[in-house]
């Protein structure tokens, strides 16, 4: 049971890492990004491309593929999220949808939707804890989930970058007329959550099948983390997915019925909305 | 000097010969429901089984979609479970033909009433939250369904349900050629239904409710209940669609119903737009269409669907019903013009 527990906690710090890019563009724009799963997953075949295919040293291939993500999600900013402004935000979300298919329709036919070798980023024989076995990129997982967390709060509430972010999220119209040029706040933010994305999807394409659809399986999961932490909140989005992670191992080891664990982490969704609406942390500003 | 009780009868008789003419089809409904009921019928005797064949799917895909729209574009609701309202009632539809040799065309209405369950479920789910949690509250439901019913070998069996042969009456629909009638049948028939009922009073309650709940609770419009009822219509539509997809695939598997699929139905209803069905129908054709027949490995086909759908959001943010509008008021600018006794000043102003 307590391996079950553990191995769930790592599987959610996958979640919340996810998460925390979903959170960073639903409170500047209050849309989700059905397309934050598909730009990370390009940034991490970009890497491995350029890690395993062209020798390239593991920190620029790293940096390389960070980069790709971002620009695609600038890229998404300004050809989906820009003209859309002002619009339906269901509208907005279908729009990422749109975006969604597009890069995922390029890496199916660029890549083969088959499963391909993905190797750690960090190597090792690893060690036990509480009798589980955690490899070392498990840690790093970990490591950098946190730091990206302590980043994005010394970012959003200690530069000047934060406190138009913080602003344009509060009310985007009072802050255009006080100054903040939203629209570059706006492509910022989807620049940020891009290379999130990037950075989580190659630091994950090791520990799952590596195919063109690896992230689109984990971002059902991420959406939910998110949505348990408040889907404004970025800790509350990380706690949430080490939180779904766990249910998600105790399920497993208690019930091991065919879909038994995506149906008990469905209801388990539903059941925390109709008691708590709004999420299980507030929103933080 | 008449009694009181045959001025009554009178009037009462009056009453009715009015009400049943304003219910006899006009010219312009017979056109409605004739012409592409009629059109959609030629078009069997000259195509390919195929052909015939994805042109079903795709109008079972629009009964679907129709249902959505209504919930979505009407009464401002959301559902991301419309891929497990129409997969649930084709799986059991299909059990049940399979295991009781009983014909898919006699068990296709049970898909109703399971579409419709099925929609009273997803309503009570997203009567305690709003807005953006409703996506997730019913993308959460389409997941249980989807991951609970889906893998249930008592459901869907090993995989691969042997269906018994349609029959209806003692006559046997044994090849597509002689089901294809009905699917027009069923599709025609709920698009018209659909255009009925957002014409009555529950299409203009819907739309009060869509715009302002508070309002529209003030006029004394029951918000929950029709919250309620736009879920249970859609989930009726859906279920008429599954329901009758065993009956035209002769073959059900979970896999025909992913929960990507009510990604898709979203797609299509958000590109019609707020308005008219016939935007559902342009949309559904946009882009289910172009997966069903540009289906393969060209770099066309394969990019079509999702640039279309961009391109048309961004460019129409308002869907194919916008679009439709600006065509059609720019066509009356035109036919203004041109209309004889009137100056060429007349249109603009």
């Amino acid at each position: 049971m307590e391996i079950s527990l553990l191995n769930g906690a790592f599987l959610g710090v996958i979640y919340g890492l996810i998460a925390i890019g979903l959170v960073v563009v639903y409170r500047v724009t209050r849309i989700i990004n059905f397309a934050h799963g598909e730009i990370g997953m390009i940034g991490a075949f970009v890497f491995a491309d350029l890690w395993l295919d062209h020798d390239l040293p593991l920190v620029l291939a790293v940096g390389a593929g960070i980069a790709v993500s971002a620009l695609l999600g600038v890229i998404t900013e300004f050809v989906v999220i820009r003209p859309l402004r002002g619009q339906p935000r269901l509208t907005v979300m279908v729009g990422t949808l749109g975006v969604s298919s597009l890069l995922l329709v390029y890496a199916v036919r660029r890549y083969s939707p088959r499963p391909r070798f993905a190797r750690p980023v960090i190597e090792g024989n690893g060690f036990e804890i509480a009798g589980l076995l955690v490899r070392p990129v498990q840690i790093l997982t970990l490591v950098v989930a946190l730091a990206i967390l302590a980043l994005l709060a010394l970012v959003m509430f200690k530069s000047s970058f934060g406190l138009r972010l913080r602003a344009t999220a509060l009310d985007s119209e009072a802050a255009a007329e006080v100054g903040v040029r939203v629209g570059r706040v706006s492509m910022g933010t989807w620049a940020i959550a891009g290379a999130i994305a990037g950075l989580s999807a190659i630091l994950v394409s090791s520990q799952v099948v590596f195919s063109a659809f690896f992230m689109s399986r984990l971002m059902l999961r991420a959406l939910a983390a998110a949505l348990l932490g408040g889907l404004t909140s970025v800790t509350g989005a990380f706690a949430g997915g080490i939180f779904l992670g766990m249910a998600e191992g105790v399920i497993g080891f208690q019930w091991i019925a065919p879909g038994a664990v995506e149906a008990s982490l469905a209801v388990l969704v539903m059941a925390v909305l109709i008691v708590r609406p709004k999420g299980l942390v507030a929103a933080e500003y | 000097m008449p009694n009181s009780t045959d001025t009554r009868s009178a009037s009462f008789a009056s009453r009715l010969r009015e009400k049943l003419r304003s219910h006899r089809p006009t010219t312009k409904t017979t056109l409605q429901i004739g012409l592409p009921t009629v059109l959609l019928l030629l078009i069997a005797p000259i195509t390919s089984d195929v052909t015939l064949f994805k042109i079903g799917l795709l109008l079972l895909f629009a009964v679907a979609a129709v249902g959505l729209h209504v919930l979505v574009n009407w009464a401002g609701e959301l559902s991301l479970a419309h891929a497990g309202m129409v997969g649930l009632p084709a799986l059991v539809v299909a059990k049940l033909s399979s295991d009781h040799n009983l014909s898919p065309l006699e068990l296709a209405p049970i898909g109703i009433l399971i579409g419709f369950a099925l929609g009273a479920v997803v309503a009570a789910t997203a009567r305690r939250v709003s807005g953006l949690y409703v996506t997730i509250v019913t993308l959460a439901a389409g997941l249980a369904i989807d991951r609970f019913f889906f893998t249930k070998p008592w459901l869907v069996g090993t995989g691969n349900l042997k269906l018994t042969a349609p029959r209806l009456a003692g006559l046997e629909f044994g090849s597509i050629q002689a089901i294809y009638p009905i699917i027009v049948v069923v599709f025609i028939g709920s698009v018209f239904a659909t255009r009925r009922l957002l014409d009555s009073k529950l299409g203009r309650a819907l739309l009060t409710v869509r715009s302002d709940p508070t309002i529209a609770q003030a006029q004394g419009i029951n918000v929950p209940a029709y919250r309620a009822a736009a879920y249970m219509f859609a989930g009726a539509l859906a279920g008429l669609a599954g329901g009758f997809m065993p009956l035209w695939a002769q073959r059900v598997t979970p896999d025909s119903f992913p929960l990507e699929l009510s990604f898709t139905y979203l797609a299509v209803v958000v590109v019609a737009g707020r308005g008219s069905i016939n935007g559902v129908l342009g949309a559904a054709l946009l882009i289910e269409g172009f997966r069903q027949f540009l289906s393969g490995t060209s770099f066309i086909a394969a990019y079509l669907g999702p640039v279309a759908l961009i391109v048309t959001l961004t460019r129409f943010p308002g869907g194919l019903n916008q679009f439709g509008r600006m065509i059609g008021g720019q066509l009356a600018g035109v036919v203004g013009r041109f209309r004889p006794g009137r100056s060429p000043g007349d249109a603009e102003g």
